[in-house]
């Protein structure tokens, strides 16, 4: 797929550099460590993948169903995503037909049914899927990736061995995103992949597409660019205010805010970043109850705003706010 | 810093609220526990002086530490730099101690405790001294063993279980020596029940006082093995479920009671009542933390002292010496398990060394998944569900005898009539179909499974749907037995099994009807199996059908088996690690067998804190767990973001959930109750405006608010009041769970009242007396109106003539057009919970005679109530009725605004006076029935006004 894929300039990087071999994928050693010992015995249970998107659930599966039957794949896989029909006749025909079909194997190898973001299967088609996967498993496996596994019916999750995908490190991200910058030779600062990294939040995909957005628009990678291109606030920034407010420097906190507003950011955005930024805010610095009643505060903000109050006099207002909860809390005295 | 110092002045000088000591707590991090541990001596001198003798002498002392504690804190901390790391503290903390408890303090090791130590008896020794050999001439502890016994081996195992019928002598491992110690030595305090209700009584208050500070040591792997553990109370680094982790990772168990099974009772601070008085009965010595962990160590060293040793003796004295001793072991109740274990242990090593060799090659060629592999192919193999097993195979041996050609169940009525099918329930993973199989196979029978991979219709009678193979038409033909005796002989004996009949949806219209009638006729027997018998697709089902709930075998039934096929399979795993497994899937054997397989891809043995780190099953938890968690006393563990995301399990009931239940919480945070009180008061502010953000929500679909109001309307007042739920005792036998939300119960209830109301009122509107709103209606006039039009039908009023009151109370009816429905709508309406006779049922005096004469003259032909509801009878009536009323334009008189909106949608004149006979003519009119809806017109309604008046 990658060397197709390199000639062509214009396919997202995502694809392009999506991995074909099962030692390329980053992150989740261990999981990614069962799927190299499974694609050497040939021997593969049925499988739920489960995480967050754009840690390599798919790729994965797609590495695995390549690892194994190599050649054969056309023949052997049905892959089957939200975008097909998949509704209890889809699963009852064709599945079931597949899953009846006769293939030419290497011993040890079966056909793999690929279910891709299976959580978006109803119940029923998923119930319809269970005896197949019990009765066919001479001949068929089943692979399912989905985000949320709660979504998949109990049965179908005693009927498989469930490996969860976690997300990936910023290190393992951008690891990864520093080949992908080598490769395509993009001019680059450190502190823009870094800033790449944060805007990904662990989530790949999105590391590669915003760094490939970037550089189409601008041509060079550094933090500025970077958020400008990911039009979000800056969450240093963010940060750097609700610290000043733990401080009760309402003055320092205020030119933060005054800053990103008059950057040009929406109050809409300033607040789901502070919001953001809050609930991820370390807890050591910020002990919990404060957290909440920090949170407290920006949702009544929030409502402000959605009521379409959204002047630089309602941020200030909020900076005041949070610092007032910080100096009632020292004082200990109850809101 | 700046803050640091603030806090630190403010605490000395003012009883924090509690806010602000967690506040401070945060901020200062390192000083946590200090703070904590003061905080608790505050709590307990306060009631110990105030709650009569204090029982404990370590309440004393801990009031007595207590004074000085606070200054030495402020005193030692200035002095030192505070950005320090831990040792400083730990010194810091000495201080206290010394201020406080021993000066004979000799450890500084990192092991000890000091902090604690304010709770101990002023002669207490710490654990240094704790292996001197002068301690170990306890009563409790018969010294037998010694440290060189090689550390947990089935051998010791047994013999241990074996002396266990000795009362008393209860030491299946070495303990380290001065282990167990005397009862006074060790740091534990007993809940005194007798002491008045208090804040910090509750056991799982208190966080472990030294938590993190101590090193838990890492003995060898099972050298716990045989032990059996019972925690209870504080301890004093570990939280609860960390010393369970911690006995489990070295093989031991951990039982919620005492008995006599249980080796120790692990102890520390206020740990139970019962369990102490339990252990003293049976004898069960007790061990708190610091025991535990020179136990291990002990056994640790030992396991280093004579690796080879061990290692060697493991393997053929295990080999031979396992053997015998499971004999005798078996035939007592206990070790049974334990032997079976360690017999899987002993050649798992030689089999994994094996395996790497000989099953690699092996497996590639035959590859089945272990499920089909170590799928039971006898019913001996079956794991649990004995009886219903049993009962499963009694229906298909007697099943000819009772349905067939000469059955006798036709001449059965009633109940005791046998059912022709089997409904066979229970989660997935028990082993449901496998027992459905196995046995029908055994019995001779031959099997056709359906399941929800095959359409399952109703059948039909089109012939080219049964040639074209219609799975339904096949069934069913196949029920009905024609072909089966075809080729001669004696007929097969064939068995049906519907699978997953639950399962039927979408495309299986009419499935469940049609399998009905297949049981109907059926010759051959049908065994039906669902996950969940409750479902409303089935509920037609289970009148056909005997019911057969499979429930999850127990983890002692699954153990066993699963330690086989892990020792087959080269996995190296120890009953422990088994039993965590099983709790992570729930009980699930499929998913066991299915997780072992994904394990020996890599790895060869599966310890207990691989397990820890496994993926659950999930499953959506209900309101109830999560509202559990996050008011747990030990929610703080969670995370914000994970406690909004228990939230947003539901969140339009969790937040209710809260409200109904917070008052019942006694916060952890609370010193007394004037605090109590303002964290209520704060909670509740929380929650209020909370319901402000979901109002904003759900009126300006401003669904980004959705985080905010869920945190503010449950995190934040959950996280104000958690703390271990209490009942007041205001209702007898309250049981002390979280209610579901009465308020669903009450707007429904509400809801219900507002609809009669309506009707009333819109009745009402029509009479020409009446011009209020429905609000005015229910509060000035409905308590009249309900006394008006009971008390003249009450016996109290006119002594045995009732009946002579009933026209006067319908014309106070007729006078606002109000239908016998509508009498007790103003009854239902105006009922208010409450004692007292205001709060009496109004109609509770009526005899039944007198109401029914009541009701039989309501019903009266000739009396018609006007009513605007009815338009759409009107418009059928108006329909058949066309011709007849097509000149009809003078009817209906202008009265009464609800009337009009029907009317006037008909384009219909409006006349004043018409006849009932006119109206019923037309539909419009129906009989007062007092049962429907008010079908009925006015009539006279204008008229009897006149005569009320």
């Amino acid at each position: 797929m990658a060397t197709a894929a390199s000639k062509n300039s214009t396919l997202p990087w995502v694809e392009k550099y999506r991995p074909t071999k099962i030692d390329e994928i980053v992150g989740n050693a261990d999981a990614v460590e069962r799927l190299a010992a499974m694609a050497a015995t040939g021997n593969v249970p049925n499988l739920i993948f489960s995480g967050p998107p754009g840690i390599g659930k798919t790729t994965s599966i797609l590495c695995l169903a390549h690892t194994l039957l190599g050649p054969a794949y056309k023949d052997a896989v049905l892959e089957l995503n939200a975008s097909d029909d998949r509704g209890i006749d889809v699963v009852r025909n064709k599945i079931k037909m597949f899953a009846q079909k006769k293939v030419t194997l290497p011993p040890g190898r079966h056909k793999i049914v690929l279910l891709d973001e299976a959580d978006s299967m109803t119940s029923a088609a998923q119930q319809a899927m269970r005896r197949t996967m019990e009765i066919y498993s001479n001949t068929t496996r089943f692979a399912l990736a989905c985000n949320a596994s709660e979504k998949i019916i109990e049965p179908i999750q005693s009927r498989c061995a469930i490996v969860r995908f976690t997300r990936l490190s910023d290190q393992e991200v951008l690891e990864r995103v520093m080949k992908v910058v080598e490769k395509e030779e993009v001019p680059y600062v450190p502190d823009g992949l870094e800033a790449v990294v944060f805007t990904a939040d662990g989530d790949m995909r999105q590391a590669l597409n915003n760094l490939q957005a970037t550089h189409s628009g601008f041509g060079y990678v550094n933090q500025e660019n970077v958020f400008k291109v990911c039009d979000q606030p800056h969450p240093q920034v963010i940060s750097d205010m609700l610290t000043h407010c733990l401080r009760g420097n309402v003055d320092d906190a205020y030119d933060r805010i005054k800053f990103l507003y008059a950057a040009g950011f929406s109050a809409m955005d300033i607040i789901g970043t502070v919001y953001r930024v809050t609930k991820n805010f370390n807890s050591e610095a910020m002990p919990e109850f404060v957290k909440l009643e920090f949170i407290r505060e920006i949702g009544f903000m929030h409502m402000r705003v959605g009521d379409g109050v959204n002047s630089l006099l309602q941020m200030a207002g909020l900076c005041a706010k949070l610092c007032k909860v910080v100096e009632c809390a020292k004082a200990g005295i109850l809101r | 810093m700046g803050e640091k110092c603030y806090c630190r002045t403010r605490r000395s000088d003012l009883p924090l609220p509690m806010r602000c000591v967690d506040f401070q707590n945060a901020i200062e991090r390192r000083r946590e526990h200090t703070a904590r541990a003061v905080s608790m001596g505050d709590i307990r001198s306060f009631f110990g002086g105030g709650g009569g003798a204090p029982k404990k002498p370590s309440a004393d002392a801990a009031a007595a530490a207590k004074p000085s504690s606070p200054p030495a804190a402020k005193k030692s901390a200035p002095a030192k730099p505070s950005d320090d790391a831990t040792p400083m503290d730990l010194t810091g903390d000495d201080d206290v101690v010394d201020l406080t408890a021993t000066a004979t303090k000799t450890s500084t090791t990192p092991k000890a405790s000091p902090a604690p130590a304010k709770r101990k008896l002023p002669e207490a020794t710490t654990d240094a001294d704790a292996n001197a050999p002068a301690k170990t001439t306890t009563p409790k502890k018969p010294k037998t063993t010694t440290p060189k016994s090689t550390p947990k081996k089935p051998k010791t195992t047994a013999s241990a279980s074996k002396s266990k019928k000795a009362p008393g002598e209860k030491k299946p491992i070495p303990a380290p020596p001065g282990y167990p110690k005397r009862e006074d030595e060790l740091k534990f305090s007993v809940i005194d029940v007798s002491k008045p209700w208090g804040f910090g009584g509750g056991t799982e208050m208190a966080g472990p006082p030294n938590k993190g500070r101590k090193p838990a040591p890492r003995g060898p792997d099972g050298c716990l093995e045989g032990c059996t553990f019972v925690v209870s109370g504080v301890l004093d680094s570990l939280e609860r479920d960390e010393a369970e982790d911690f006995i489990k990772r070295h093989g031991g168990k951990v039982t919620s009671a005492v008995s006599g099974k249980t080796t120790y009772l692990l102890v520390g601070m206020d740990c139970g009542k019962s369990k102490y008085a339990k252990a003293k009965s049976v004898g069960t010595p007790l061990m708190d933390e610091d025991g535990l962990f020179a136990m291990v160590e002990a056994l640790a060293e030992e396991a280093a002292k004579n690796p080879v040793k061990t290692e060697v003796e493991m393997k053929p004295a295990d080999g031979v010496e396992a053997k015998p001793e499971i004999v005798p072991a078996a035939a007592a109740k206990k070790p049974a398990p334990s032997a079976a274990a360690a017999a899987a242990a002993a050649p798992s090593q030689a089999a994994a060394a094996a395996a790497g060799a000989a099953s690699r090659p092996k497996k590639a060629e035959d590859t089945p998944l272990w499920v089909n592999k170590y799928k039971p192919s006898q019913p001996a193999q079956l794991i649990g569900n004995g009886k219903n097993i049993a009962d499963l195979r009694k229906f298909l041996q007697t099943w000819d005898a009772l349905h067939g050609k000469d059955g006798t169940a036709k001449d059965m009525k009633g109940k005791d009539k046998p059912m022709k099918a089997v409904l066979i329930s229970g989660p997935p993973g028990i082993g449901k179909s496998s027992a459905a199989s196995i046995i029908s196979k055994q019995l001779g029978f031959e099997v056709t499974e359906v399941n929800a991979s095959d359409t399952r219709g109703k059948s039909s009678n089109d012939i080219r749907d049964g040639v074209g193979g219609k799975s339904s038409n096949a069934v069913r033909e196949m029920v009905t037995n024609k072909a089966m005796s075809f080729f001669g002989g004696p007929p097969k004996k064939t068995v049906l099994i519907m699978d997953e009949v639950d399962g039927m949806s979408g495309g299986d219209r009419g499935g469940v009807m049609e399998l009905i009638n297949c049981i109907k006729i059926s010759k051959i027997p049908i065994i039906c199996i669902c996950n969940d018998k409750y479902n409303q697709k089935l509920k037609s089902l289970q009148n056909y059908v005997l019911d057969m709930p499979f429930s999850r075998p127990t983890k002692g039934q699954i153990v066993k088996r699963m330690l086989l096929i892990a020792e087959q399979e080269g996995i190296q795993m120890n009953e422990a690690a088994m039993e965590a497994l099983i709790e992570t899937t729930n009980n699930d054997i499929r998913l066991i067998i299915n997780q072992l397989q994904m394990r020996r891809l890599t790895k060869q043995s599966f310890a207990y804190d691989d397990i820890k780190s496994l993926a659950k099953k999930d499953i959506d938890m209900g309101p109830f767990t999560a509202v559990d968690k996050l008011c747990a006393p030990d929610a703080n563990r969670l995370t914000v973001t994970e406690r909004l995301n228990l939230v947003f399990q539901d969140s339009d009931i969790i937040p209710l959930f809260i409200q109904e239940n917070y008052v019942q919480y006694r916060p952890y945070a609370a010193k007394n109750d004037v605090e109590r009180l303002q964290l209520l008061s704060a909670a509740a502010t929380s929650i209020s405006e909370g319901d402000v953000m979901n109002k904003s929500i759900r009126a300006k679909q401003n669904w980004g608010l959705m985080p905010y109001a869920n945190i503010v309307s449950s995190v934040m007042p959950a996280s104000t009041m958690r703390g271990s739920r209490e009942v007041f005792g205001l209702h007898p036998g309250e049981r002390n769970f979280n209610r579901f939300p009465s308020w669903l119960g009450k707007n429904s209830t509400h809801g219900k009242n507002k609809r009669l109301l309506q009707e009333v009122h819109s009745h009402a509107m029509t009479s020409e007396g009446f011009k209020a709103d429905a609000a005015s209606l229910r509060e000035y006039y409905l308590p009249l109106l309900k006394l008006l039009t009971t008390r003249p039908m009450k016996s109290a009023a006119l002594g045995g003539k009732e009946k002579e009151g009933i026209p006067e109370a319908m014309a106070t009816m007729d006078a606002y057009c109000l239908t016998r429905q509508d009498w007790e709508s103003i009854q239902d309406v105006t009922k208010l919970k409450g004692n007292g006779p205001l709060f009496a049922d109004a109609a509770l005096g009526i005899p039944t005679a007198v109401k029914s004469a009541f009701t039989r003259e309501c019903n009266d032909k000739g009396r018609v109530v006007h009513s605007g509801i009815l338009t759409q009878e009107a418009k059928r009536g108006r329909k058949r009725g066309a011709a007849a009323v097509a000149d009809d334009d003078d009817e209906e008189e202008g009265d009464g605004g609800s009337d009009g909106e029907g009317e006037g949608e008909d384009g219909l004149p409006k006349k004043p006076k018409i006849s009932a006979k006119r109206l019923a003519a037309i539909g419009f009119v129906a009989k007062d029935d007092g049962k429907k809806k008010p079908a009925a017109k006015k009539k006279a309604a204008p008229k009897k006004k006149k005569d009320a008046k």
